[in-house]
């Protein structure tokens, strides 16, 4: 993910990492920490973000589009980088 | 919880045949015939194969690193081979179980069969007691204390049995369906009795993962924890989920993948949300409401795959969260860009 948002930085993609297990805070920071993440990790206590995408396991990709629509979601990487250069590209 | 209780129990004999006290971290030590089968692998290298028959020496639990509970088998017959059975992490699991996300519940179908019969005594109750979140949308579950009443044959078998106390009422609703298995003789909603083989031969589908990190848990404890006023909410909570199965019901009607749809199934899985809080200390009618609550996720999930594959894009729902840094981060503020939410869990 780390890389892939690299790739993407520039062309104006941000990456926003959600919690979906109700990890605590300081879970959360040690992930960030672990993975050397640059980009924002968000805590779910609650995991009402997960819940409202349906989330049911991790990892998993939601994309949004400047629209503000949904243009993937699932769990790999792969074929979410295809769909955003698909998009990029148009 | 039936089956995990069943699987505690398994453990929780397990400790007796040496007359432990299960909980410390020998569970068992002497010689005992387990047979430990996993059907499914997903990958999990430290799960053992088919039906091993396993003469064991000793049953010890760890925890590595990550706090994950170990079991280690040691084997009779060859000396020192420290077989090694742990718990799978939840990132694995996760991982390895979402091809079979059609199943509410990621079960690791894992039997466990005690040949010889342990030797719990009548009168000597135990407690199975769960801590932390096993699994990340279940609840906490209150400890369940049981109690050996009797020894006595039953179709040519020996049976225990067994009196459980029931946390609250609610867990009577989970008993009754795994009635058979479980061979219920009576209930009062506030116990459970029924006959438990002493040979444990019975084939019991278990939840590899989070049964294991339950019944390892085991302690031995004098009090059981009656919740009161637990029927009366169970009663409200059963009827607010026939409302909710009723809208759920209408909304799969209507044209699949249409908005309205999507509309329809965003406000009861509000509602339910707003709910879950409250009640988040009646652990049991959370588990009761769980696999409905999982289907509809799971739902909600293929409708916005769907569509999204089909081009019929849905709008994305707004939120706030605070990082890690503390800052708040809007999804709306951020329209005009390229937004990848990358949902993780620690575990």
């Amino acid at each position: 993910m780390q890389e892939l948002w690299e790739r993407y930085r520039e062309k104006g993609v941000r990456v926003l990492a959600v919690n979906a297990w109700r990890d605590s805070l300081a879970d959360c920071q040690a992930f960030r920490k672990k993975h050397g993440l640059t980009f924002p990790v968000l805590v779910d206590e609650k995991g009402s973000v997960a819940d409202q995408y349906g989330v049911t396991f991790v990892p998993y990709q939601v994309l949004i589009d400047p629209q503000g629509r949904i243009q993937f979601a699932g769990r790999s990487l792969e074929e979410m980088e295809q769909r955003l250069k698909q998009l990029i590209g148009k | 919880m039936t089956t995990m209780a069943v699987l505690s129990m398994l453990v929780a004999l397990a400790g007796i045949v040496a007359g432990m006290e299960v909980g410390s971290e020998r569970l068992f030590e002497g010689t005992a015939q387990f047979a430990v089968s996993s059907d499914t692998h997903f990958g999990a290298s430290h799960y053992m194969g088919r039906r091993r028959q396993v003469q064991l020496r000793e049953v010890v639990i760890g925890r590595d690193e990550k706090g994950f509970r170990l079991l280690h088998f040691r084997r009779v017959q060859e000396e020192g081979d420290l077989v090694r059975f742990a718990v799978v992490p939840k990132e694995h699991l996760v991982t390895e179980v979402s091809p079979l996300l059609d199943n509410p519940i990621p079960f690791l179908p894992l039997h466990l069969w005690l040949t010889t019969p342990p030797l719990r005594r009548v009168g000597q109750s135990w407690e199975n007691k769960a801590d932390g979140q096993v699994w990340w949308f279940f609840p906490t579950p209150l400890p369940t204390r049981y109690r050996v009443v009797a020894a006595e044959t039953v179709n040519g078998r020996a049976c225990w049995v067994v009196e459980r106390t029931l946390s609250s009422p609610a867990g009577l609703m989970r008993l009754e369906r795994y009635r058979e298995r479980w061979w219920l003789r009576k209930t009062d909603g506030a116990t459970v009795r029924y006959t438990l083989d002493m040979a444990m031969r019975q084939p019991l589908p278990l939840g590899g993962s989070y049964s294991l990190e339950l019944q390892l848990d085991l302690r031995l404890r004098q009090e059981s924890q009656l919740a009161k006023g637990a029927l009366a909410k169970l009663q409200r909570a059963e009827e607010r989920l026939a409302n909710w199965q009723r809208r759920w019901t209408q909304a799969q009607r209507l044209p699949p993948e249409s908005d309205a749809a999507w509309k329809a199934m965003e406000e009861v899985v509000r509602e339910w949300r707003a709910r879950r809080g409250e009640e988040k200390d009646e652990w049991l009618i959370s588990c009761a409401l769980m696999p409905w609550w999982q289907q509809m996720i799971t739902a909600r999930q293929r409708l916005m795959e769907a569509r999204t594959q089909k081009g019929n894009l849905l709008p994305a729902p707004d939120f706030a969260l605070t990082d890690t840094d503390g800052l708040v981060h809007r999804l709306s503020d951020l329209r005009g860009n390229f937004v990848i939410l990358n949902f993780f869990g620690v575990g």
